[in-house]
């Protein structure tokens, strides 16, 4: 499958989905104009992916300092079908990146290991 | 390039529903499978919706702090913009704006005041004692004039009052004189063995003069002062006094 590149703008985080290496990763800001425009095709290509998964190890990190509430919806999606991916025997790692003086990305973390407890939850802090 | 919905399969399982509520008739089994999938999308739908309120309320809470943090930051720094840092009174471009505002609508008149022999404190006692002395007259002269009037840092050892409203013309010479006594009866803490004195330039606008003319005049009369041997208030010919 053909790898998902694309750099960081002011409102949409860079996205660096290498569907070989079985590393996917987001990081910077998201309020796009339109969340499920920006994140609709990269879900779409995400589920191709997963669907072809036999026990794998998959990296996920993700580094995201602002989403807005719609950019948040369709990354429930993103968990969603992650932890279908580790329910039928892969192994997903998602390594949770938070600035130290930011709780509201922690918490927000630690409401997805809550929430999808089948994908290994790494919090990772980030020195301000 | 496929058209994407933010509750696209929320919606596709509101449209199995329906198609199993119309051709499920027949079938018990369908029904039953139908719910259950609706079961399970709406129980994740009121999952996400709870999150995404707790995001979004922790998100608008910090908004909310960042916003007052900004408020706080847009008056600290209006005050500092038109304030002297060292006196913490108005500084010139300040005094001179608001002079102008007062001139176009009240009567109005000048003070200007410059400290005596202030060289002689720097020189003989180092700057951060002129500072000193400089903050202790500035808060003496603020005292003395009243929360009426403007009191500004004109530059160096030259301050600035004005006097507003009213009979501007005998409450000027007063609050002048009222200062001058101040300052001359009691030497700064920093140097209680050194009298520091001030000489003070008094002047009222006259009819339709602009605060150019009014500074030029004031200074005049600070300069006669000065000349006439110092410590003392001159007001300007004329218009005034």
């Amino acid at each position: 499958m053909e790898k998902i590149h694309l750099p960081a703008t002011s409102n949409t985080p860079e996205v660096d989905f290498d569907f070989q290496a079985r590393r996917l990763m987001l990081r910077g800001e998201s309020y796009p104009e339109s969340a499920a425009a920006f994140y609709g095709d990269i879900l779409e290509s995400t589920r191709e992916f997963l669907a072809g998964l036999v026990e794998q190890d998959v990296i996920v990190e993700v580094q995201l300092t602002y989403f807005n509430s719609s950019s948040t919806k369709m990354l429930f999606g993103l968990f969603e079908m992650l932890n279908q991916a580790a329910q039928a025997g892969n192994r997903v790692h998602l390594h949770w990146y938070y600035d130290s003086e930011d709780e509201t990305i922690l918490e927000f973390g630690l409401e997805l290991r809550e929430d999808f407890p089948d994908i290994e939850f790494l919090p990772r802090e980030l020195e301000v | 390039m496929q058209e994407h919905d933010l509750f696209e399969s929320e919606m596709l399982a509101l449209e199995r529903a329906r198609v199993a509520l119309m051709e499920g008739e027949s079938s018990p089994e369908l029904w039953r499978e139908a719910l259950d999938t609706l079961s399970r999308d709406f129980e994740r739908l009121v999952r996400e919706m709870r999150r995404l309120i707790r995001h979004s309320d922790r998100t608008e809470r910090e908004l909310n702090l960042a916003n007052a943090r900004l408020t706080d930051l847009a008056a600290a720094l209006e005050y500092s913009n038109q304030h002297d840092g060292l006196t913490g009174l108005l500084n010139r471009a300040t005094f001179i704006d608001r002079a102008r505002r007062h001139i176009d609508r009240q009567s109005v008149a000048l003070i200007l005041i410059d400290i005596d022999h202030f060289k002689r404190i720097n020189d003989q006692h180092g700057h951060p004692v002129g500072d000193a002395v400089l903050i202790d007259v500035a808060r003496r002269l603020r005292q003395a004039a009243g929360d009426e009037v403007e009191t500004g840092r004109m530059g160096g050892e030259e301050f600035g009052l004005l006097v507003h409203g009213g009979d501007v013309r005998e409450r000027a010479r007063q609050i002048a004189e009222s200062c001058r006594a101040t300052l001359e009866a009691r030497a700064p803490e920093v140097l209680p063995e050194t009298p520091v004195t001030a000489s003070f330039g008094v002047c009222q606008a006259g009819q339709g003069e602009g605060f150019e003319l009014l500074y030029v005049r004031t200074d005049e009369a600070l300069y006669r002062a000065k000349h006439e041997g110092r410590n003392r208030v001159l007001c300007c010919p004329n218009v005034c006094c």
